[in-house]
C-alpha cells in the first residue's frame, strides 16, 4: 500500500552517529511536542516535492545541484545501499543519550508509520544540530533576558530526503550526498564501473581511462553516472567520433577501437554523460559548452 | 562507539521493588514481633503500594508523552513460566521467612535485597503480579541477528495476546529501554 501521509499513526526520533568504525543508528526517545514539529517538517517536505505538479527528475551523481532540487531514485539503486539497509531495519537501539555528544552526530531522522503500518524515514544532515549550542541563547521567562545553559538542539523545517514506497525523494542533494556517504561508495565502485562500462561500449578501449577515473573524483561520479544508463549498447562508433571530432577531444583509434587521448579524458567522459556539447551558430566558428548541470529538453517534432 | 547507557536507572529500581508487593502484602499480614502492628503494617502497605503506584505513574507518563516506538517480531517466546518462577521459586522462601528475631529478620532482608539487585541487573523488571492482572502475558522478542543496523537484545513486550507472529510490528508503549507495553 502507498504510504497515507493523511492518516500518521506513530513518529520515532532518531540520530546517526559517528563510530570508531561504522555509523550508529539510534532512537532517542521524544514527546508529543518534538512528534509533532517532526510531522510539520515532512508536510514542508512533502509540500516543496510536490509543488505545483512539477515531475521529479532522477537523481545523477555526475549532475552539479542546486541547493534544493526535486529528485528521485528507486530504492534498489545502487547509490543508496546504505538507505536502503537502514530503512529495513526494525528494533533499532534505544538510546536516551544520543545527544549527549552532539559532535558525534551525522544526520537525525524521524520514522513514521501509517495506520497500514507503512513506513516512511526522513533524514536531515545535523549541521544545525551542531552549531546552535555554540550560541548563547536567551529567554524571556519572567520578564527579563537570560542566558540558557542547558544544551539546546534546534529542529529543522523541513528533510534533506524522505525514504517511502521503494524510493527516495530527494529535496537538498547535498544532504543526500553527505549522509548517503554517497562519494565513498562510488570511489569504491570506481574501477568495477569502468569495467561494466567498458563491456557495454564495444567501440572503446577504456584501458588508458581506467587510471585516469581511479585519479579524479569527479570522473568517478561521470563513470558512475555513465553505469547506470541503459543505452550503453546503443552508441554509435561513427557518431561518438563526428561528436568527439565537433567537440574538440583528441582520440584515437587502435585496432577499431576507439580512446581519448592525454588531456581529452574528461572532456570524452562528458561526453559520453551527455554533458558536453558545441554549438554552432557562426560559420566556422565552434563553441563548445560543458554542462554540469542539465536537463533533457523536448524536441519538436 | 560505546553501548547507549541504559535510562530508568532509578526507575527500574522502584519497578522492581513493585513486584515484590505480594511479599510485602504477606508479611503485613502475617505481622512480626520485632515491631508494633501500627508501624510494621503501614510499612509493609507503603512498600507493596508506593512502588506499584511509580510503576503505573510511568505508565500513564508513557502514554502522555505518546513515548511510543514500533517493534517488530523476529522470534518471540511466551514466558509466563517465568512469572510462576518468581512467585514460588523466588518469593516463597520469603514468604515463609521467620521475621520473629533480629539476624534473621536482617538475613532476609539482605537476601531480599540481593534479589532486588539481580532483578535490577537483569532488567527483570516486567515481572509484575499487577501485569498479569491486568491480562498481560510476557513475550520476550529476539530481534533478527542479521539486521546490520538494528539492536541485538532481547526485549520484553507486554501484550493482551496469546501470541506473537514472526514479522508482526507491534505498537508499543516504552516502559524502559528493555520492556514496553502494547497499545
Amino acid at each position: 500500500m502507498p504510504f497515507n501521509f493523511d492518516s500518521i499513526k506513530s513518529v520515532e526520533f532518531g540520530v546517526c552517529l559517528e563510530g570508531d568504525e561504522n555509523e550508529t543508528y539510534r532512537i532517542v526517545p521524544s514527546d508529543k511536542g518534538v512528534q509533532t514539529a517532526l510531522k510539520e517538517m515532512l508536510e514542508a517536505t512533502r509540500a516543496q516535492l510536490f509543488r505545483d505538479d512539477e515531475k521529479l527528475v532522477e537523481f545523477s551523481p555526475a549532475e552539479k545541484y542546486g541547493s534544493t532540487e526535486r529528485l528521485y531514485l528507486s530504492l534498489d539503486s545502487e547509490f543508496v545501499t546504505k538507505h536502503r539497509e537502514i530503512f529495513a531495519t526494525e528494533n533499532l537501539v534505544t538510546d536516551t543519550h544520543g545527544l549527549a555528544e552532539p559532535k558525534h552526530l551525522i544526520s537525525y531522522f524521524a520514522i513514521f508509520r501509517d495506520s497500514n503500518g507503512d513506513k516512511l524515514m526522513g533524514f536531515r544532515r545535523a549541521a544545525q544540530f551542531k552549531g546552535v549550542i555554540k550560541k548563547n541563547l536567551v529567554t524571556f521567562l519572567d520578564d527579563t533576558l537570560k542566558i540558557v545553559e542547558d544544551d539546546l538542539f534546534k529542529l529543522d523545517t523541513d528533510f534533506d530526503y524522505i525514504i517511502y514506497d521503494d524510493q527516495v525523494l530527494i529535496w537538498r542533494p547535498s544532504g543526500f550526498i553527505f549522509t548517503a556517504g554517497m562519494d565513498e561508495h562510488i570511489a569504491a565502485c570506481a574501477a568495477a564501473n569502468v569495467d561494466l562500462v567498458s563491456k557495454e561500449v564495444a567501440c572503446v578501449d577504456f584501458f588508458g581511462l581506467k587510471d585516469f577515473v581511479l585519479k579524479h573524483k569527479l570522473s568517478m561520479r561521470l563513470i558512475a553516472a555513465i553505469k547506470s544508463r541503459d543505452d550503453l549498447a546503443d552508441i554509435s562508433k561513427r557518431r561518438l567520433k563526428a561528436e568527439c571530432k565537433e567537440a574538440g577531444l583528441k582520440i584515437s583509434e587502435i585496432k577499431g577501437m576507439l580512446s581519448p587521448q592525454e588531456g581529452s579524458e574528461y572532456g570524452f567522459l562528458m561526453l559520453l554523460d551527455r554533458r558536453r556539447y558545441t554549438v554552432t551558430l557562426i560559420e566556422k566558428k565552434p563553441e563548445t559548452y560543458e554542462a554540469p548541470s542539465r536537463h533533457a529538453a523536448a524536441r519538436a517534432e | 562507539m560505546k553501548p547507549p547507557k541504559e535510562a530508568f536507572q532509578f526507575t527500574r529500581l522502584i519497578m522492581v521493588l513493585s513486584s515484590m508487593a505480594p511479599l510485602f502484602l504477606l508479611w503485613a499480614v502475617r505481622g512480626s514481633s520485632l515491631l508494633p502492628n501500627q508501624y510494621f503494617i503501614p510499612g509493609c502497605l507503603f512498600m507493596a503500594i508506593a512502588p506499584t503506584g511509580l510503576l503505573l505513574l510511568r505508565v500513564r507518563a508513557a502514554k502522555t508523552a505518546n513515548d511510543c516506538q514500533t517493534k517488530t517480531v523476529f522470534r518471540a517466546d511466551d514466558h509466563k513460566d517465568h512469572i510462576l518462577v518468581y512467585l514460588f521459586a523466588t518469593l516463597l522462601p520469603f514468604y515463609t521467612a521467620d521475621l520473629q528475631n533480629y539476624r534473621e529478620s536482617a538475613a532476609t532482608l539482605l537476601a531480599l535485597a540481593f534479589i532486588l539487585f539481580l532483578f535490577w541487573h537483569l532488567n527483570m523488571h516486567y515481572m509484575n503480579l499487577l501485569f498479569a492482572l491486568q491480562g498481560y502475558r510476557v513475550f520476550t522478542v529476539t530481534p533478527d541477528a542479521k539486521d546490520a543496523h538494528g539492536s541485538k537484545t532481547p526485549f520484553v513486550i507486554l501484550a493482551k495476546r496469546t501470541a506473537l507472529t514472526e514479522g508482526e510490528a507491534i505498537e508499543t508503549y516504552r516502559l524502559s529501554d528493555t520492556v514496553f507495553i502494547q497499545k
